[in-house]
């Protein structure tokens, strides 16, 4: 090691929740006046370091130096203490609040209003962090809104400062001003470590990366000096992409999308033409928050288009239909959130498959449920998909995570749909669990079924999907067959690297 | 003007205070609770349950001496001397009850984290019952035995009006200007990031309903001590007044000053107008005695259209349970 002690150094850090191992003898070390990029896929272990970098969680083993020094990081009081500030990735404000009543609330009370405002707006032009103390935070964008995030940060005068995918929600502008800032806070010495999965700003930003894969450090590397698909590969690791599967028949276009597009809010998504045939898997890959939750709304009917004819289902244009026409065309639909979205919390079992059933004669008859008839899906539901239960009428909440998702999952596929669109259908799930249900999405299929899979889990869409496309930056790419697929073009379509990401050409 | 007009004038303002002060006072206790993220809905309770103490600590703290004794042991005439320092012991007696019944309230909704709308219903009705039936064992069936009397007034006005008007700059610039403010607004506009960074929000809750509840007795003693004499529900309502008038005032403390004087002119104007328009006897009074309701329900009206003034000024966390992570 150099003379002068690293800013911060973490040795052989080890945490495990359960049996789930995030982080493995890891070793990170941020030097002053570094932009030391973290990089990694969802679940990679990255926010786990953090959390134990600012004190939120204790490794079970391995130690952390400050400048040299062992320490223990209790608790984030004590990380700030030292000079490490983060950024969060959501945010915590107080929407009501202004601006100055944000920063003063989470530092301590030594400087209050006129003089603390000063401060606000000397640091804020000192990095061209532009702020308007006086404004209350619900008028503010996200761009502004990190800013806050940033200078609360910057007040107390930290030494390491870590941002938590600060792109994530910022438009290419704001990505622009906020790499201007950090540039500046490195050329004053603070140590920035910066989160993300977008490989282009890694490059650009950065002099210094470190890979996570499955909790272990895979490499770390000058990223300027490397080129973005060994970056991606590394990321990404090696991957099987078998080709050995179970060959089902294609039959029928059932969903057909040509030029859809949907903006909501600053979201916007763009699918220029995708076509879902019966028997087939179709798999939407792609790192959260690019867009999955509108592709998912826009298909469902959740968020409809102006235009009648970008979508259709078996036959009949759909565009401007809702999710109810849309069931009435034989589409089925899970969404990610299992409570509050795909479940009513509150509702017992019996309810809740009444909610997707309401067109369903059986189920409800000029307005009168058939409470025995549902009771016999619930059973059905259950027993078919091994959902442990306290009876039919349990509420939907008191389901665990797997469970939950097993019925919102099964209560679509008992159905046999001709078409199932499903979001993260294994999100948060045990692995059995998350086993049975890529099982019955197969079998599904097996049976003729159009399923369209949106999933943050490439082994997942690698493993089930018979064609795969990507969506980034709320653009579907062109969906290829899984096998010509290769993981270095994957990770570079997820991360934006590659320059022909439309399918428009295609 | 005449000096009938002038008469009428001076008689009709009299009255607006004595109905605008209890209002005042109760409504900004119950702004500093609703700012914090409560929602106690007990304002009714704890004013009548405050009135009733007040009541009796009065009618303990005067110095009643026997001018005349006609029958021994039987005192027929009086002199009831009632002093300043009585009064102010009196009030602390009211404030201290009404903090009683709000440590109740924040015990279940904070502690136990019990529904803020259940407990604060339950506890108007509590009061009530409680006041009826203690005040019934205190006083008697027949009250009117019992009376307290007048106490010393400063610069022609109660104590307690200078005291409600100037409780409403304090609280404006306490909310505003303050740390301890700036913590009561954060906890109340989201309770989960307030308790991230290290706030103990049920505690600071707990203060804000103590507060609260302080501010209610204050405004029921006023009633019985100022207004009227005691009796059985004897708020007639101003607890539940107060809380429309929070929301006819967006949060704002001077605007909750406005608006309890304008209530207390349309209700003064509803006793006095009866003598002027008796022949629209009916009318006006029903007219008059529902106006606040109304106006209510119009700024409501207004102020829902503007999203703006809402996310600014209301508690984002108004009344939502809040569960600390374990």
């Amino acid at each position: 090691m150099s003379s002068q002690p690293a800013l911060l150094q973490t040795s052989q850090i080890s945490k495990a929740f359960g049996p789930v191992v995030a982080n493995e003898n890891v070793d990170f070390e941020v030097q002053p006046s570094q932009i030391h990029a973290l990089l990694g896929e969802n679940g990679a272990g990255k926010s786990t370091l953090m959390k134990v970098i600012c004190g939120l969680q204790q490794p079970d083993s391995g130690t952390v130096y400050w400048k040299g020094e062992k320490c223990t990081i209790g608790s984030p009081k004590v990380a700030r203490a030292m000079g490490i500030g983060m950024v969060h990735q959501h945010f915590a404000l107080f929407e009501g609040l202004s601006v100055t009543e944000n920063i003063a609330f989470s530092i301590d009370g030594a400087v209050q209003g006129k003089a603390l405002e000063n401060q606000i707006i000397e640091l804020a032009e000192r990095y061209g962090l532009m702020v308007e103390p006086k404004r209350p935070v619900f008028e503010l964008s996200a761009g502004e809104r990190q800013r806050i995030e940033i200078l609360r940060a910057l007040l107390l005068n930290p030494e390491l400062l870590i941002l938590d995918e600060p792109t994530s929600v910022l438009t290419p502008q704001e990505a622009d001003q906020l790499f201007d800032t950090v540039r500046k806070l490195a050329a004053n010495g603070h140590g920035i470590v910066f989160i993300s999965h977008k490989l282009k700003e890694v490059k650009a930003l950065c002099d210094f990366a470190t890979v996570l894969r499955a909790g272990r450090v895979v490499g770390t590397f000058d990223p300027r000096e490397q080129s973005t698909e060994s970056i991606a590969e590394l990321m990404l690791g090696s991957r099987d992409i078998s080709t050995q599967r179970q060959v089902r028949h294609i039959g029928d276009r059932r969903l057909q999308v040509r030029q859809l597009s949907i903006t909501d809010h600053d979201q916007t998504l763009q699918v220029n033409n995708m076509d879902v045939h019966a028997g087939e898997i179709f798999g939407v890959a792609g790192i959260a928050g690019n867009g999955q939750e509108l592709l998912y709304a826009g298909l469902s009917g959740e968020q409809t288009t102006s235009d009648h004819n970008a979508i259709e289902i078996n036959g009949t244009y759909a565009g401007t239909l809702g999710p109810n026409e849309r069931r009435e065309l034989g589409a089925m639909f899970v969404p990610e959130e299992r409570l509050g979205h795909a479940a009513v919390p509150q509702l017992d079992l019996i309810d809740n498959v009444l909610l997707s059933n309401i067109a369903n004669k059986k189920a409800s008859n000029k307005g009168i449920v058939n409470r025995r008839y549902l009771s016999r899906k619930v059973e059905e539901i259950t027993t078919l998909f091994g959902v442990r239960h306290a009876g039919n009428k349990t509420a939907a909440r008191n389901l665990s995570g797997g469970n939950l998702q097993k019925f919102v999952v099964g209560r679509e596929i008992i159905k046999q749909p001709s078409v199932l669109i499903i979001n993260q259908p294994t999100w948060g799930v045990d692995a059995v669990s998350a086993m049975n249900i890529r099982e019955a999405l197969m079998s599904l299929a097996g049976h003729g079924s159009a399923i369209i899979v949106i999933s943050q889990d490439l082994d997942e869409l690698l493993e089930i999907s018979d064609r795969l496309a990507v969506l980034h930056h709320g653009t579907l790419s062109e969906a290829r067959a899984v096998h010509d697929w290769n993981v270095e073009q994957l990770g570079l379509a997820m991360t934006g690297s590659t320059d022909t990401p439309g399918n428009a050409a295609a | 003007m005449n000096p009938e007009t002038i008469l009428f004038l001076s008689n009709l303002l009299t009255a607006a205070v004595l109905l605008a002060t209890p209002l005042l006072l109760a409504a900004l206790g119950e702004l500093v609770v609703e700012k914090s993220g409560v929602l106690n809905l007990g304002v009714e309770g704890m004013m009548l349950i405050g009135a009733l103490f007040g009541y009796i600590a009065a009618y303990n703290f005067q110095t009643i001496t026997c001018l005349e004794e006609l029958i021994p042991g039987m005192c027929t005439k009086e002199e009831r001397v009632f002093t300043f320092t009585d009064y102010l012991l009196a009030l602390v007696s009211a404030a201290l009850a009404g903090a009683v019944l709000a440590a109740l309230f924040g015990f279940l909704t904070q502690t136990l984290r019990a529904n803020h709308v259940a407990v604060g219903l339950g506890l108007t009705i509590l009061g009530a019952g409680l006041t009826n039936s203690l005040g019934s064992n205190f006083f008697g069936v027949n009250y009117t035995s019992v009376q307290v009397a007048d106490h010393p007034e400063v610069f022609g006005q109660d104590l307690l009006v200078w005291f409600s008007l100037l409780a409403v700059p304090v609280i404006w610039y306490a909310l505003q200007k303050t740390r301890m403010g700036l913590v009561i607004r954060a906890v109340g506009e989201n309770h989960d990031s307030a308790y991230a960074l290290g706030y103990r929000v049920a505690r600071i809750r707990f203060w804000c309903i103590l507060f609260g509840g302080a501010m209610a007795g204050l405004a029921g003693a006023f009633i019985v001590l100022v207004h009227v004499d005691w009796k059985e529900g004897v708020t007639v309502g101003k607890g539940w007044l107060a809380l429309a008038l929070i929301l006819f005032g967006t949060w704002k403390p001077l605007r909750v000053l406005a608006g309890a004087y304008i209530f207390g002119l349309l209700w003064a104007s509803e006793l006095r107008l009866d003598n002027l328009f008796p022949a629209y006897q009916l009318e006006w009074k029903t007219m008059l005695t529902t106006a606040p309701y109304i106006f209510t329900i119009l700024v409501l009206v207004i102020i829902s259209r503007n999203p703006r003034m809402i996310r600014q000024n209301a508690p984002a966390s108004l009344g939502k349970p809040f569960n600390p992570p374990s």
